[in-house]
């Protein structure tokens, strides 16, 4: 009896913390996330887009600097396309400190952003260098999560990267 | 049909969604930065080309920046996809806008995904992370 109401006390105190502390980074699903991050370096490490494809949700959206591609299969088939023409390697995600945090209430979506860097060798170009940043959204599915939103940009922008003396090239 | 764009929010959220970005647009085009930060809640985080810019008064900076180099025009948002996570929202969308180069006035576009929450009756931007296409290629 005792321990019943002892255990209702400390759920009283436990709740108010958990809820003012529900947008801030759990250590344990940082953890968990960050291996997720590791997962997806290597599959595009080893330029497989089978395996980076399946990373995502069946309706994940992928935002390219080219547009969105909704869906698992779509995205696929646009990595496979990618790692046709270009080879990736040295490819390394990383979450910001501040991440992830949660969506909803409901405990089964989570955000994070990050920076990624890489090495892109092409059949005419490189290898060279290339860096941005990111945001993910996970759903949890089962005791895994898996990738609902991808976005990522280039740093610097292309704006950015457009100098006077290449603009008149556009004419 | 997979690859078609479409809300898993209810119409009416995500009617509000896509008038809350047409704010944000207006905030935008007339380059009121104060206004543009008052779209975003207080912890949010925008993630540009050059990096992560954390918090309102931090984002009200950047805009006042971005206003002030580039003199932006005619920035038009299109929201592709609302989705709904309990009272939360995440969008996906395109922009484009005119900036002033050197070499005169110069159109860009890119791509956007953002998280908004409600506060009280207004929504908020609590992430916006956009990135930019890139020039397209002259053939």
């Amino acid at each position: 009896m005792r321990l019943v109401a002892l255990a209702g006390l400390a759920i009283s105190f436990a709740v108010p913390a958990i809820a003012q502390q529900k947008d801030t980074a759990d250590p344990q699903l940082r953890e968990a996330l960050a291996a997720y991050n590791k997962k997806e370096d290597e599959a595009w490490n080893n330029n497989d887009a089978v395996a980076l494809a399946a990373l995502y949700t069946e309706d994940a959206v992928l935002v390219n600097d080219t547009g969105p591609i909704y869906g698992r299969d779509a995205i696929e088939k646009h990595y496979a396309d990618v790692f046709k023409q270009v080879h990736f390697s040295n490819h390394i995600i990383t979450a910001d400190q501040y991440s992830p945090h949660m969506i909803g209430t409901a405990g089964n979506e989570a955000w994070t952003s990050g920076e990624w860097t890489t090495t892109l060798k092409g059949q005419n170009f490189g290898p060279v260098d290339a860096k941005g940043n990111w945001v993910e959204i996970y759903h949890r599915e089962g005791d895994d999560w898996k990738i609902r939103l991808d976005i990522w940009n280039v740093t610097p922008s292309p704006a950015a990267a457009a100098s006077p003396t290449s603009s008149p090239s556009n004419k | 049909m997979k690859n078609e764009p479409k809300d898993t929010a209810d119409p009416q959220t995500a009617q509000e969604i896509r008038e809350f970005s047409k704010k944000y647009s207006e905030a935008f085009n007339k380059h009121d930065a104060s206004a543009q930060a008052a779209l975003y809640t207080e912890d949010a985080v925008l993630v540009t080309p050059e990096g992560m810019v954390l918090g309102r008064q931090a984002i009200e900076k950047q805009y006042g920046d971005i206003f002030q180099q580039l003199h932006p025009t005619n920035q038009i948002r299109t929201v592709d996809q609302v989705n709904a996570i309990g009272s939360d929202v995440w969008n996906v969308g395109e922009w484009s806008c005119i900036v002033q180069s050197p070499d005169g006035p110069s159109p860009i576009k890119g791509y956007f995904a953002s998280i908004t929450v409600r506060e009280g009756d207004a929504w908020k931007i609590r992430m916006l992370a956009y990135n930019m296409a890139p020039p397209a290629e002259a053939k």
